[in-house]
């Protein structure tokens, strides 16, 4: 039985490659396993090793530390305003603009839809000092407002709405015209609700991207009592003498990221399916 | 209520006219049919009387109104959409109450209309649930009674039934019927299935390539098509034509050859048709049915039995194919050279412009 | 009902959309035009961070970029950076891609964690592997003992920064052009692997035959997507070695970084991000023309 031995050959190759993968994996993750483990760790057990991926002795001294702190507590709340708002602020102003460019007819649409898209070609880098300069001429650094305002005219987030907003059949509007709605009412009773995935989709990706944004807050927000978590690991690291607190180092960096690893566990999903999105376009 | 009037309407885009000079009246609380093959523009004329579509010239009059300039909502249609179109989000009780609520109707006004309208079409067990959790003719009868809420004067369907399967097709069709009856609104209807057309209307307009062909009822549109494309869109199975030449003309009687020397005789218009004339000869299924003995003669392809009756399929000597009604009988062997023959019915003659010339009884075109 | 209330709808539609774009449009005008211009105004200046020092100077800061080695260093650095990471990085996602691709659980939980460190953080991630890269006590401190050898101190070797660097960029981006790829994996129709089973295909030939040729738009778009991506390096690079060890590991956007905000030097970082703008705008365009080639 030639057929059964090939089968059952390939049955065995693909728990190898299966196998091969999953110890992959697992190296893949000891950075982070043994990071988490420093971290429940004191730090006279770091002083003498670093080694092992277990937290023996278990302390939670390190986080209590980190609450006690002024700093990291203050630097995440930052992180969560700004990343909040901004989040919020992009779903808005992009919905609104998908929608006009999606399914309203005006004047001067395609020159307007041409000047959105060229934005798209602009790396933050291009801009990021003469921003600066603007920002420091309105005495506005160290602020929030700084923070989240130059972040929140994203084309691609215009442009995945307007991608949703052309996949919602075109019946659906003409009925609700016929039913009176103005086009408010179009937008925001029958586009906006179904456009929840697409919303979630952009809003996750804007977050994560708000939490991590590292360029422009480190050059705006200077001051210690105003930096995002990002931008405040950032610092320890430079700062910082690493044996002293290796524990509080890693404590807070696990701090740091718990937030955007939850929402990352809890909406995969979207995630995968936002990538998806912006690659089928 | 109110009748609906075209006028010369048209309408291109750019250089792509896809209506031409359309003009019809409709009555007051009649049941018309668009009809004819994808592409004839019969959607768009809908379209364009719903305020979807503009107007490049002419005009549309809804209960005597010029409406060519008016919004889609200010003209007093109701459309039923191919797709539904219900809102998703919505419960059927909010997709039919959105229309009203948007006028500011009174809550009691709108909920007493929604109790009637789902009377009617029998959705009070569905009125809570969303468009997911419904079936498709559950949501086309939520989107019927979406329709009703307004009380328009004039309904609007757009390829109603054409997502749903045949058996629902049949009982949908039905329930639309009955609803005209009852609601006496007029409903322009439009659709590619011409057993849809012909249940279903008191007119039937047939469209092609943006023109209207034929207007008129049913049955008239059956007896006599005004020309081989009418002829050939409604009824099924489609309508034999036979390519012929006229070998004497007698009056009004002809005598034709077809292919395989066939000669037979017909009936036309006097006048109408000369020696040696290149006409289509067109023969209902119905009207032919194979035989000992019989004009014509044709290798046989195919039979398909349908229970009440054989369809037999064959070949003339030039290539034609044709189809026949065998009611009771055994067919011919498939492969063998059969006859048919002609039985009692019109013998319709579409001259070399594929117009037709058929002298009918009792007079007229 | 005013009998021309379809032309007054048309122009409430268009009032309509200016409103609906209107705040998109302020803050894009504000935030991204604006400093654009006004970029191109500063690269044509000496001009200082802090105080009011600005000459007009033309093109003098763009003349000044092809005598500045340091400049050209970090040209080269980045350059080979990208060149260390993009096929690298591609490659790697593709087969991480082919692996977890399929149904079940367990690949799921593999996807998750393979995507998952592009969630962290820049700062997160160079702490994290900084240290595991330490020479005094990283990960690696104890296989180097038991081997009998000096623990390496990667990050301060000349020739090991650069791939110490890219390694931790490999762990940090290589989620996103997975997920991509898992995308275009999930867009092939299985009859096309069922027809390849009837007619004896072996996995290697299905792989090349036809995953690969299925997939071509999507590998194009990853790689293109890596450059523009990767052109970018600052934080890893700013973090993990600040630069050294000798310049080996500056990056263009480090050393625009810096001579703006360490140097104060504002007109010249200026000229230099437009430099970097342009040579990015080329690659851009080269995705745009391959993603509407891919519509295709």
């Amino acid at each position: 039985m030639a057929s059964a031995r090939t089968s059952g050959l390939r049955r065995v190759t693909d728990l190898l490659i299966l196998g091969a993968t999953v110890a992959f994996a697992i190296l893949w993750l000891l950075p982070v396993i043994w990071v988490v483990a420093m971290s429940l760790k004191p730090n006279a057990e770091l002083m003498r090793s670093t080694a092992g991926f277990l937290p023996v002795p278990f302390t939670l001294d390190n986080y209590i530390g980190l609450l006690k702190l002024d700093t990291v507590p203050r630097w995440l709340m930052h992180s969560l305003i700004v990343s909040v708002t901004m989040t919020c602020l992009v779903l808005v102003v992009s919905s609104m603009a998908g929608y006009a460019f999606a399914r309203l007819e005006f004047p001067f649409k395609k020159t307007l839809f041409l000047l959105m898209v060229a934005g798209l070609m602009v790396p933050e880098q291009a801009v990021f000092i003469p921003l600066h300069t603007m920002v420091s001429g309105w005495g506005l650094h160290n602020t929030h407002f700084a923070l989240v305002m130059p972040r929140v005219a994203v084309p691609i987030g215009v442009f995945l709405m307007m991608q949703f907003f052309r996949s919602v059949p075109k019946e659906l509007e003409e009925a609700a015209a016929i039913d009176h709605a103005s086009r408010l009412t179009i937008f925001l009773k029958i586009m906006l609700p179904l456009s929840v995935p697409a919303v979630t989709t952009l809003g996750l990706f804007t977050f994560i991207f708000a939490w991590n944004d590292f360029l422009w807050p480190l050059v705006s927000a200077t001051k210690a009592d105003m930096y995002t978590v990002t931008v405040g690991l950032a610092s320890i690291q430079s700062n910082f003498a690493f044996s002293e607190g290796l524990g509080a180092v890693m404590a807070s960096a696990v701090f740091a990221s718990l937030p955007i690893v939850l929402l990352f566990l809890i909406f995969q999903r979207f995630i995968v399916a936002g990538v998806a999105m912006s690659a089928g376009k | 209520m109110a009748g609906v009037s075209l006028a010369g309407v048209s309408k291109n885009y750019g250089a792509v006219n896809v209506i031409r000079d359309v003009s019809l009246t409709i009555n007051d609380g009649e049941f018309v049919v668009f009809v004819g093959p994808s592409g004839c523009g019969k959607s768009t004329l809908l379209r364009m009387i719903a305020g979807f579509e503009g107007i490049t010239g002419g005009d549309v009059l809804i209960g005597g109104n010029r409406v060519n300039e008016m919004a889609a909502r200010d003209r007093g249609v109701a459309m039923v959409f191919q797709n539904y179109a219900l809102y998703p989000h919505m419960t059927a009780r909010e997709n039919m109450a959105f229309g009203l609520k948007n006028i500011g109707t009174p809550r009691a006004e709108i909920t007493a209309r929604i109790d009637k309208a789902a009377g009617i079409l029998q959705l009070e067990p569905y009125l809570d649930r969303k468009p997911r959790a419904l079936s498709g003719g559950q949501r086309q009868r939520v989107a019927i009674g979406r329709a009703i809420m307004r009380e328009p004067d004039v309904f609007l369907f757009d390829e109603p039934l054409s997502n749903l399967d045949a058996a629902l097709r049949v009982s949908m069709r039905t329930e639309i019927a009955k609803l005209h009856h009852r609601l006496g609104a007029t409903m322009i209807y439009v659709t590619h299935d011409q057993t849809e057309a012909m249940t279903m209307a008191d007119r039937i307009v047939v469209l092609r390539a943006g023109q209207i062909e034929q207007v008129g009822a049913p049955i008239e549109l059956y007896e006599r098509p005004a020309n081989a494309f009418v002829a050939g869109f409604l009824g099924a199975p489609r309508i034999n034509l036979i390519p012929a030449t006229v070998s004497t003309v007698d009056g009004e009687t002809v005598e034709l050859v077809c292919p395989g020397d066939a000669r037979l005789m017909a009936k036309v218009r006097v006048g109408s048709a000369n020696v040696g004339d290149k006409v289509t000869l067109g023969l209902r299924p119905e009207i032919l049915s194979p035989a000992d003995e019989g004009a014509l003669s044709g290798t046989v392809d195919v039979v398909e039995q349908l229970g009440s009756m054989q369809l037999v399929y064959a070949t003339l000597a030039d290539g034609t194919s044709i189809v026949s009604e065998l009611r009771g009988g055994t067919a011919p062997a498939i492969g063998s050279v059969g006859r048919f023959s002609i039985g009692n019915g019109t013998r319709h003659v579409f001259n070399a412009e594929k117009l037709s010339i058929t002298l009918h009884s009792g007079g007229g075109a | 009902m005013s009998a021309n209330s379809l032309i007054a709808a048309r122009r409430r539609d268009a009032l309509a959309a200016y409103l609906f774009l209107a705040p998109f449009g302020l803050i894009y005008i504000t935030f991204l035009v604006y400093p654009l211009f006004k970029g191109l105004w500063i690269s044509l200046h000496d001009w200082e961070l802090a105080g009011s020092y600005r000459e007009y100077i033309g093109f003098l800061n763009y003349e000044d970029l092809w005598t500045d080695t340091i400049f050209w260093k970090a040209v080269g650095n980045t350059l080979t950076f990208v060149a260390m990471t993009v096929p690298t990085m591609t490659a790697l996602a593709l087969v991480l891609a082919l692996a977890v691709f399929g149904q079940g659980r367990l690949k799921g939980v593999l996807r998750s964690i393979f995507f998952m460190s592009s969630v962290f953080s820049v700062s997160v991630v160079t702490l994290v592997w900084s240290m595991v890269l330490s020479a005094d006590n990283g990960l690696l401190v104890p296989f180097f003992h038991f081997i009998g050898m000096k623990p390496v101190n990667f990050l301060g070797h000349p020739t090991l920064a650069m791939p110490s660097i890219a390694l931790t960029t490999l762990w940090w981006g290589v989620g996103l052009p997975m997920a991509l790829f898992l995308a275009a994996l999930s867009q092939i129709p299985g009859e096309l692997y069922e027809a390849a089973e009837l007619d004896h295909a072996s996995r290697f030939t299905v792989l090349r035959r036809i995953t690969l040729p299925s997939i071509r738009h999507t590998v194009l778009l990853v790689l293109v997507l890596q450059i523009v991506g990767q052109f970018q390096i600052f934080g890893q690079a700013h973090l993990m070695t600040q630069g050294g060890p000798a310049n080996r590991t500056r990056t263009l956007v480090q050393y625009i970084y810096e001579t703006s905000f360490r140097d104060w030097q504002v007109g010249y970082a200026t000229a230099m991000s437009f430099g970097l703008f342009l040579l990015m705008l080329g690659f851009t365009m080269l995705q745009l023309w391959l993603g509407r080639k891919g519509d295709e």
